[in-house]
């Protein structure tokens, strides 16, 4: 029941506020407050519901051969719950600024949550298809929602991009279910191994490169920079906090139910791409001027880190990941509501040009510097520890050339997140007025003392145990096929 | 998380702290009032991390304060020059991510992170990042830079003990020594020495000799030589801090490193001459001094080896050594006086100079008292076995030390003077990366057919890729 309440909520507050504004305007503000903070405990409930076992619900009652499975486990749980705190905090930083004004800015926003949600939870290749539609479509909208030129330039380019990985998703089901007949991930990670070897590497070439356009991984990036940097404040640490975590969630499931025996080569190929990110998203940040297209850059980077985890096919390298994908929320959420602020106060994104802020704002200059530590990877900052198990991950599993990719981001990041804190903490003329950024503040604030916790607990046994979970429950594909294939 | 201390680390945690109080107490004196605040507070997180780093019990907390020592320091050169602070920083990052690496890779064979001796292959990718730390060549280009750039305090500290953090790693690494490291060593001493030799500049003449004394450590640490490498590194510190300490005076009061401009500076400042002196006289090995015992102590480790060429080899480098302890000190001495624009000449005899002559005199003595016996150190139990070599050997060292510097003074005279180092190729290599930087920006024109045909092309790769051969 949880797992269809998770998605089927959040939609319904995406039907509900229109009818709300036309007849219930006054009650605007109050409604839409009340439906982000429902959506955020009922993702969360969904999340703990999946975390001590399988949580299956099958819909309409039909067993997994003939209709559609919601699963949550613990993969899945850990990734809802950094979805609720993600679009949280981008909803508390959109509602801050604007209130209820742009209401059909959060029709969008929930719906784009629930279809998050959705691909989540769901158990079957073609209800990830329809989510991922919705999804799309939602993030599109999202991304050109200022009506700037560059915005809707942006989103034109993430739409043709993003159209032709939904392509070739499609292509992969569509191939999946010549193959085998049947769309149910759990049934298909037993029966695909079956197929014909050259049907299954269409349908690995298919699905791998579908979802890396969706991911953002170099070289099939190209949308990404334009996209999150023409993006609103909110909309850009959505996107770049939220939003690839979740393709990365899919990637994650795909490769590990249906080619961990019968296309290993599939990990050796996420890895490489991952090392690809690594270096072709932080030389591209290097010459930038841009701060938003630097930050996105280096999502790009980060990304690739994620993708060594994955690409290790092994518990620890998959554990490693998941935390990198919290570690990166938080920093990289973090910055761009801090860039957004500064580079609305200087009315310029040249970094360059945005000196003296430390005068001006110190308290989002100071966040900021603790984050930009984080993300490069100063001890004891949890993108230090996120960087120490992903090394250790990649090392187990033979892949040093992700290591020493990772060691060698540490460096170019450094040179180039300096180059912004220099520009913040030089002397300059501040802009007169200053507008009071409340909620971006606090939330870019608790950002950067979580960015300080998750380092200092990654340090502890227990704590790191309790996480490890994730990555040997992820790998455990008997079990989650015995919770699905019940009946 | 993990801590753990045996004599080892009590030796350095000792050099550590003698140095880092001597370069605090130093500091008062040396920074005005609007740097002060920040530089106690810069000195003392350094030196908290050093303790930190040596304390530590397994390789991940090790970095990671090794790692904040970087950050400290990185501040303190950035005083003063902050491109030279930014490639310290950006270096010892790589450094401590190549240390990483092999810590990993340990933990993958044994199974744990603690600090213990490094496994099979990764024992290069320790040794390369240690190599990082203390400046094995080529990957030295950073210690000319950082270290005569550095205020003189940050120099200190820099040259007194960061640098040995990466000496007590390859201890704690490679217990029973590492095969390449004593070649390594005693190039460091040899290129050191020539480097130093003919240097223009004090601050840059005393980074290199720096590098040459890390050779000797080096060398004991490839061997096995713990306990002697410890104790080099100890008084390594004293004396090298000293030396830091009395040039950052002499460049505070003339305004000037150049050696040239230096010439006959002992008249104007005799008291600092003095220091320089006996911190030159403590870094020579000769008996008496306060490094003769360590020397000795290391070379009578490698004299108990099957490798003749070893200790040779690190005999005959006295010879560079007391040529370029010349070169650094007898300018000042005899040279002819020059017009400095000096403030020892107007300045009353205030008593703020008191912290400075504190810290270097209690230096002074510590290294004196060092170079009888070395009994009070703690970590040291007995004074350890000195190589015998006849103190005739010492005289003819001296002597061709002198015409070594009389030679290279000429040259210097005559043509211009600081050979080129590495560091031009650290500017081709960042250059090189810039260039890939704009010809992946050139991928990025904004053509969506472009964008389309990488994934069409990707997709043909990822096909190959996946055959399932």
């Amino acid at each position: 029941m949880m797992p269809v309440l998770a998605v089927i909520v959040p939609m319904s507050w995406g039907f509900i506020i229109p009818l709300v504004y036309l007849f219930r305007r006054k009650l605007l503000d109050q409604a839409i407050l009340l439906f982000a903070f429902i959506s955020f405990m009922v993702t969360l409930a969904t999340a703990f519901s999946g975390w001590q076992g399988y949580n299956v619900a099958f819909l309409g009652g039909w067993s997994a051969g003939l209709g559609i499975v919601f699963v949550v486990d613990k993969l899945s749980a850990a990734f809802l719950v950094l979805a609720a705190t993600g679009s949280g905090a981008a909803f508390l930083v959109s509602y801050g600024r604007f209130r209820a004004d742009p209401w059909r800015y959060y029709v969008i926003f929930f719906l784009l949550q629930s279809a998050m949600n959705g691909i989540l939870v769901t158990g079957d290749m073609f209800t990830l298809f329809v989510f991922y539609e919705i999804f799309s479509l939602a993030a599109y909208l999202l991304v050109s929602f200022t009506m700037s030129w560059q915005a809707i330039e942006a989103g034109l380019k993430y739409l043709v991009l993003g159209t032709i990985g939904a392509f070739f998703i499609l292509l992969g089901t569509a191939y999946i279910f010549m193959a085998t007949g049947a769309l149910n991930m759990a049934i298909l990670s037993v029966s695909l191994p079956q197929a014909p070897p050259e049907t299954l590497t269409v349908i690995a070439a298919c699905l791998l490169i579908g979802l890396f356009i969706k991911i953002g991984a170099f070289p099939v990036h190209f949308w990404l920079p334009d996209a999150h940097s023409s993006a609103q404040t909110a909309v850009s640490a959505l996107l770049s906090g939220v939003v690839v975590k979740v393709s990365i969630y899919a990637l994650a499931r795909v490769s590990l139910l249906f080619f961990l025996e019968t296309r290993p080569a599939a990990f050796t190929v996420i890895t490489s791409i991952g090392i690809l990110s690594i270096l072709g998203g932080h030389l591209m940040a290097l010459r930038q001027e841009d701060i938003k297209r630097l930050l996105a850059f280096s999502t790009v980077a980060q990304i690739g880190y994620i993708l060594t985890g994955v690409g290790t096919g092994t518990a620890a390298g998959i554990t490693a990941a998941v935390f990198h994908a919290f570690n990166h929320m938080f920093m990289k959420g973090g910055l761009f509501i801090t860039a957004g602020q500064l580079s609305e106060d200087m009315k310029t994104r040249n970094i360059s040009q945005l000196r003296g802020l430390y005068r001006h704002r110190p308290g989002f200059v100071i966040a900021f510097t603790v984050l930009a530590a984080a993300i490069v990877g100063i001890p004891p900052l949890n993108g230090f520890m996120g960087k120490w198990y992903l090394m250790l991950a990649s090392v187990d599993a033979g892949n040093i050339v992700s290591a020493l990719a990772l060691a060698a981001g540490t460096v170019i990041s450094a040179f180039y997140y300096l180059r912004i804190l220099s520009s913040l903490y030089s002397p300059g003329v501040p802009p007169s007025r200053r507008k009071p950024f409340y909620w971006p503040f606090r939330v870019t604030v608790t950002f950067a003392v979580f960015c300080v916790l998750l380092g200092l607990t990654a340090f502890m046994p227990p704590v790191w145990k309790a996480f490890s979970t994730i990555g040997t429950c992820a790998l455990d594909t008997t079990a989650y096929i015995a919770a699905v294939l019940v009946e | 998380m993990n801590f753990a201390g045996d004599s080892l680390t009590w030796i350095f945690a000792s050099a550590a702290t003698l140095l880092s109080a001597a370069v605090l107490l130093f500091g008062e004196w040396y920074f005005d009032a609007n740097r002060q605040g920040s530089f106690r507070l810069l000195a003392a997180g350094c030196w908290a991390a050093f303790l930190g780093a040596l304390f530590a019990g397994d390789w991940l907390v090790f970095v990671v304060f090794v790692e904040l020592s970087t950050l400290a320091l990185w501040r303190m050169i950035a005083f003063r020059d902050r491109k030279a602070a930014t490639l310290y920083l950006l270096v010892q990052l790589a450094g401590a991510g190549l240390v990483l690496i092999g810590a990993a890779g340990t933990a993958t064979v044994t199974g744990t992170v603690a600090m213990g001796p490094a496994a099979g292959a990764w024992r290069w990718f320790m040794a390369a990042g240690f190599g990082v730390k203390s400046a094995f060549p080529p990957l030295h280009f950073w210690l000319p830079e950082a270290h005569s750039k550095a205020p003189a305090p940050a120099s200190a500290m820099l040259s007194g003990f960061a640098v040995k953090l990466g000496i007590y790693g390859m201890l704690r690494a490679f217990p029973e020594g590492f095969g390449p490291l004593p070649a390594i060593g005693v190039t460091m001493v040899i290129f050191g020495g020539i480097m130093a030799l003919f240097s223009a500049d004090l601050k840059r003449l005393l980074a290199y000799s720096t590098m040459s004394h890390l050779g000797f450590m080096t060398a004991s640490a490839g061997i096995g030589a713990v306990a002697a490498a410890a104790l080099y590194a100890f008084v390594h510190a004293l004396f090298k801090g000293l030396l830091f300490l009395a040039a950052g005076v002499t460049e505070k009061a003339t305004g000037t490193r150049d050696l040239a401009s230096l010439r006959g500076i002992a008249r104007t400042l005799p008291g600092m001459t003095a220091f320089l002196a006996f911190g030159a006289f403590a870094s020579s090995g000769f008996p008496l001094s306060a490094s003769y015992i360590p020397k000795g102590a290391i070379l009578a480790s490698m004299e108990a080896l099957q490798t003749p060429w070893l200790p040779t080899a690190l005999k005959l480098s006295g010879t560079l050594t007391a040529a370029y302890l010349l070169r650094a000190v007898v300018p000042l001495v005899t040279g002819r006086q020059e017009e400095h624009p000096t403030e020892t000449r107007n300045a009353k005899k205030d008593t703020s100079k008191m912290p400075a002559w504190a810290a270097m005199a209690g230096l002074t003595a510590l290294l004196a008292a060092s170079g009888f016996f070395t009994a009070w150190i703690p970590g040291i139990t007995a004074s350890p076995p000195v190589s015998k070599t006849p103190f005739f050997f010492y005289l003819l060292q001296a002597a061709t030390g002198f015409a070594l510097f009389l030679a290279a003074s000429r040259a210097c005279r005559s043509l211009p003077c600081g050979l080129p180092d590495t560091f031009g190729l650290t500017l081709k290599t960042t250059k090189c990366v810039f260039a890939s930087s704009d010809l992946l920006a050139r991928m990025h024109g904004g053509l969506l057919n472009f964008y389309a045909l990488v994934v069409l092309f990707l997709f043909l790769v990822l096909m190959l890729a996946l055959c399932g051969w």
